[in-house]
């Protein structure tokens, strides 16, 4: 425990030096009855309201006249708050630094007061609406910056969470933020972010994915190479992986990078459950992926070019059902794509309220009446179906818009040469993913290049993995 | 637009290029072919998919190639005929007769067939088996009867196909009949030689037969146990394997039948639980399935001499010097082959009533 020295300016230094010169640290230096005094506190931490109203004000009142003794016992007793601590040293001073208290150094003391000035920041938080889970904190980032950074910051108190300032757009002048724990984040990955945005030309940003598509050298892919996320546990939890978070003002999601294949396929949830549940939830999720791209461009392979792969009483059935209608399968195919998309569409651009009556159409619609008009087979349906479901099972909007893309390919690969079609179509659809890369690395990974251990952990969990094989945050630097 | 044309030349060239819709296809279930007046007469079982139970239509073309008889389907019937699901292919007998050869030639080379469909002998009546009978009831009375009876064995296609071919085996082909009820039973083995049939094995020749080719898993048989009273045994484990010396520069085949069973009926006044009854009763039983195996030899050697066993095949793998210089006469050995038959059985479960049911 390193004790406090009486020149407050060396405090300053050491601070300033510690914290890396966080810009959202404020000191503040005051004269106070002819003494030295200096306030220092986390801005996003912090209620400004408090520190004026209790801290400020007792400070720079005019009407001491009298010399103070022992300014240190003054304050004690004239400062208005309900918790004061008195601190003596340079660990307690920077931990309670970063929960959100204010600290009076006064010159020639070798203690320090620590004022309880912490802001709510909570307040005007709700719940998360696209990444929902069952069990975990249902907070969500807000339109607020401070609060954004805030919320991470609540998650990890640790004086290496760095914060990277930049205001971007010469009109917007909206800041940005890049987050990241210095002893795990690879230094290169952070300079060259930050170079990327500092070479940002733009008028104004409203979404981070703004940011992220400009300086992400991906506009080639349907799929995305970034995460974006509203749930400040996740982002916290990525922060802990070696990843960068990006914040921007006046957007309740914050990106990540890089990210990997496998990131689509985690949700922070899969930390709160118990590791063998979660892990089956994964692969339910892997399965699901193939499900959906897979699906209707395979029911096309095997109806139409390779009927022997199909077993006996299945055909019957199937043959059955395809009996009077009037399409042939990969137009009967599409129009149910079709539907289902434009369905997807308008739920997203119509209001709850429309929403409902909406629903009962196209379930009716897709369902019971297109299959009694005699337009599409029944097992159509239960294709089409299987696929949406499935498609939706990752959370990441951008992703299955990715997905669909590659669903389609795969469908007119299927219709024009069969199963052979499909295995085209997947030598293209591989090749692309392992050729993607995300600020510099490679998106399959830990398919290609193969890594076996990592490989586990990104599929299955181990309570071991969990819990105790990365305790000490410095062998984490793995990515 | 190099690599598109490039992407759709190798699409083109694969010849996988055959685009059908499923309800424009004819599912055939079985086929059955006849012969009257040097024409085929083809008759192909398909499902109904016109209507929800799975009914099924029996068409019947005429031709003198097989494909021809196949090809004229489509002045009856508007959908493809498609066979790559087909599971049953019956063989009239007067055909067979005749040899196989030309007519299974088609389904070899038909690259839309798949080769592991069943094949059986009709001894009459063939075209009239698939226009009565679903093939998929035929395929598990099939199924059923080589697993709980010894005298039955399936062949599939690919297996006939390879016998026919191969040295020193003939092929067997198990039988099928239809009765004025309209009603199919399964008879037995039919023996050939080469692509031809000779004649058809009785119901204990047949089981001789299996018994052999250790093709026998299970079954029920009886036997005397006395003068006038019956017994019967099913079988639990049976292994039968043979080897063949060379005597004199004369093959000698040496049969070991090892295996258990259990007595399920007894109906002589005999005390099993008596050591000595056991014996005597074991006695009686081996000595049966010895006189099983021997008079299936003796038939098929000296009714039909055909090699159905695959003792030539035998040597062919394990002697082949021998068989390099005998193969020309193999027919000859054959005939005048010497053997010994070993029979072991064993009582495994004797169940626990040890006396017969009776009164007093």
């Amino acid at each position: 425990m390193k004790k406090l020295p009486k020149d407050t300016s060396k405090i300053i230094s050491y601070i300033m030096n510690k914290m890396n010169n966080n810009p959202d640290l404020i000191i503040k230096k005051l004269n106070f009855n002819s003494n030295q005094i200096a306030i220092i506190f986390n801005e996003n931490m912090v209620s400004s309201k408090t520190i004026n109203d209790f801290i400020l004000e007792p400070l720079t009142e005019n009407n001491i006249n009298k010399k103070i003794d022992n300014i240190l016992e003054y304050l004690k007793t004239y400062i208005p708050t309900t918790k004061m601590i008195e601190i003596n040293n340079y660990e307690d001073l920077i931990t309670y630094l970063l929960n959100g208290y204010t600290i009076i150094l006064i010159d020639n003391y070798s203690v320090c007061l620590g004022i309880e000035t912490k802001n709510i920041l909570d307040s005007g938080i709700s719940p998360a609406e696209n990444e929902k889970t069952l069990k975990g904190p249902k907070d969500a980032f807000t339109e607020n910056y401070q609060t954004n950074i805030g919320l991470i910051r609540k998650r990890l108190k640790y004086e290496n969470l760095k914060l990277f300032n930049k205001s971007i757009g010469t009109i917007g002048k909206s800041m940005v933020g890049v987050m990241y724990i210095e002893e795990i984040t690879n230094k290169k990955l952070v300079n060259k972010i930050i170079n990327k945005i500092d070479k940002i030309k733009i008028e104004a940003v409203f979404d981070v994915n703004q940011i992220i598509e400009i300086i992400s050298e991906n506009e080639k892919n349907v799929i995305p190479n970034f995460l974006t996320t509203e749930r400040p546990d996740y982002a916290a939890m990525q922060l802990l992986e070696g990843k960068i978070v990006i914040i921007l003002e006046n957007t309740p999601f914050v990106a990540i990078v890089p990210a990997f294949i496998t990131d689509f396929f985690h949700t922070p949830e899969d930390m709160y459950n118990r590791p063998i549940n979660a892990s089956i939830n994964r692969l339910i999720r892997f399965i699901a992926f193939i499900l959906t791209i897979l699906t209707p461009a395979l029911y096309i392979a095997l109806t139409t070019y390779n009927h022997e792969t199909i077993p006996e009483d299945l055909i019957i059935n199937l043959s059955i059902q395809r009996n009077g209608v009037p399409f042939s399968t990969i137009i009967e195919a599409i129009l149910m794509i079709l539907t289902f998309e434009i369905l997807k569409e308008t739920d997203l651009r119509t209001s709850s309220k429309i929403g409902s009556s909406l629903s009962i159409v196209g379930s009716l619609i897709l369902g019971n009446a297109a299959v009694a008009a005699g337009i599409v087979s029944p097992i159509m349906v239960i294709i089409i179906a299987i696929t949406a479901i499935s498609g939706l099972i990752v959370s990441h909007n951008d992703f299955i818009n990715g997905i669909r893309w590659w669903r389609i390919m795969f469908l007119i690969g299927a219709s024009l040469a069969g199963v052979i079609g499909i295995v085209i179509v997947s030598l293209i659809f591989i090749t692309n993913l392992v050729s993607i890369k995300s600020f510099g690395y490679s998106f399959s990974y830990p398919f290609s290049p193969f890594n076996k251990k990592k490989m586990g952990n990104n599929i299955i969990i181990s309570f071991y993995n969990r819990y105790f094989k990365h305790t000490s945050t410095s062998e984490r630097k793995n990515i | 637009m190099k690599k598109l044309l490039l992407l759709l030349i190798s699409l083109t060239l694969c010849g996988c290029w055959n685009y059908k819709e499923l309800n424009y296809l004819s599912i055939v279930s079985g086929i059955a072919l006849e012969k009257s007046n040097d024409e085929y007469i083809l008759g192909i079982q398909i499902i109904n998919t016109q209507e929800k139970n799975n009914n099924f239509i029996t068409l019947k073309t005429k031709g003198k190639t097989v494909h021809e008889a196949l090809n004229n389907i489509s002045l009856i019937s508007s959908k493809k005929v498609y066979i790559g699901h087909n599971k049953l292919f019956i063989i009239d007998e007067k055909i067979a007769k005749e040899g196989i050869e030309q007519i299974i030639d088609f389904l070899m080379r038909e690259p839309e067939s798949h080769k592991q469909f069943q094949v059986l002998i009709a001894k009459n009546k063939t075209l009239n088996i698939l226009e009565n009978i679903p093939a998929k009831d035929i395929l598990l009375l099939l199924e059923v009867a080589s697993k709980q009876k010894g005298n039955i064995t399936k062949v599939t296609y690919d297996e006939l196909l390879s016998n026919i071919h191969k040295v020193g085996i003939e092929p067997v082909i198990p039988v099928i009949e239809l009765n004025d009820t309209n009603k199919i039973t399964l008879i037995g083995m039919s023996v050939f030689k080469g692509d031809k049939l000779l004649g058809y094995l009785n119901y204990n020749e047949s089981l001789g037969f299996n018994l052999i080719r250790n093709n026998v898993k299970k079954d029920v048989i009886s036997f005397k146990c006395d003068s006038n009273n019956y017994g019967s045994f099913e079988i639990v484990t049976l292994n039968t394997s043979f080897s063949i010396k060379i005597v004199n520069d004369n093959p000698f085949v040496n049969i070991d039948t090892i295996g258990s069973l259990y007595l399920s009926e007894i109906n002589c006044d005999l005390d099993i639980s008596k050591n000595s009854e056991r014996k005597k009763l074991m006695g009686i039983i081996n000595q049966q399935m010895k006189e099983i195996i021997k008079n299936t030899i003796e038939t098929v050697k000296n009714e039909y001499n055909t090699d159905i066993f695959g003792f030539g095949y035998y040597l062919y793998q394990n002697n082949y010097q021998y068989w390099k210089n005998n193969h020309s006469n193999w027919n000859n050995l054959f005939k005048n082959i010497a053997y010994k038959i070993n029979v072991d059985l064993n009582i495994s479960k004797k169940g626990s009533i040890l006396e017969p049911a009776k009164e007093g």
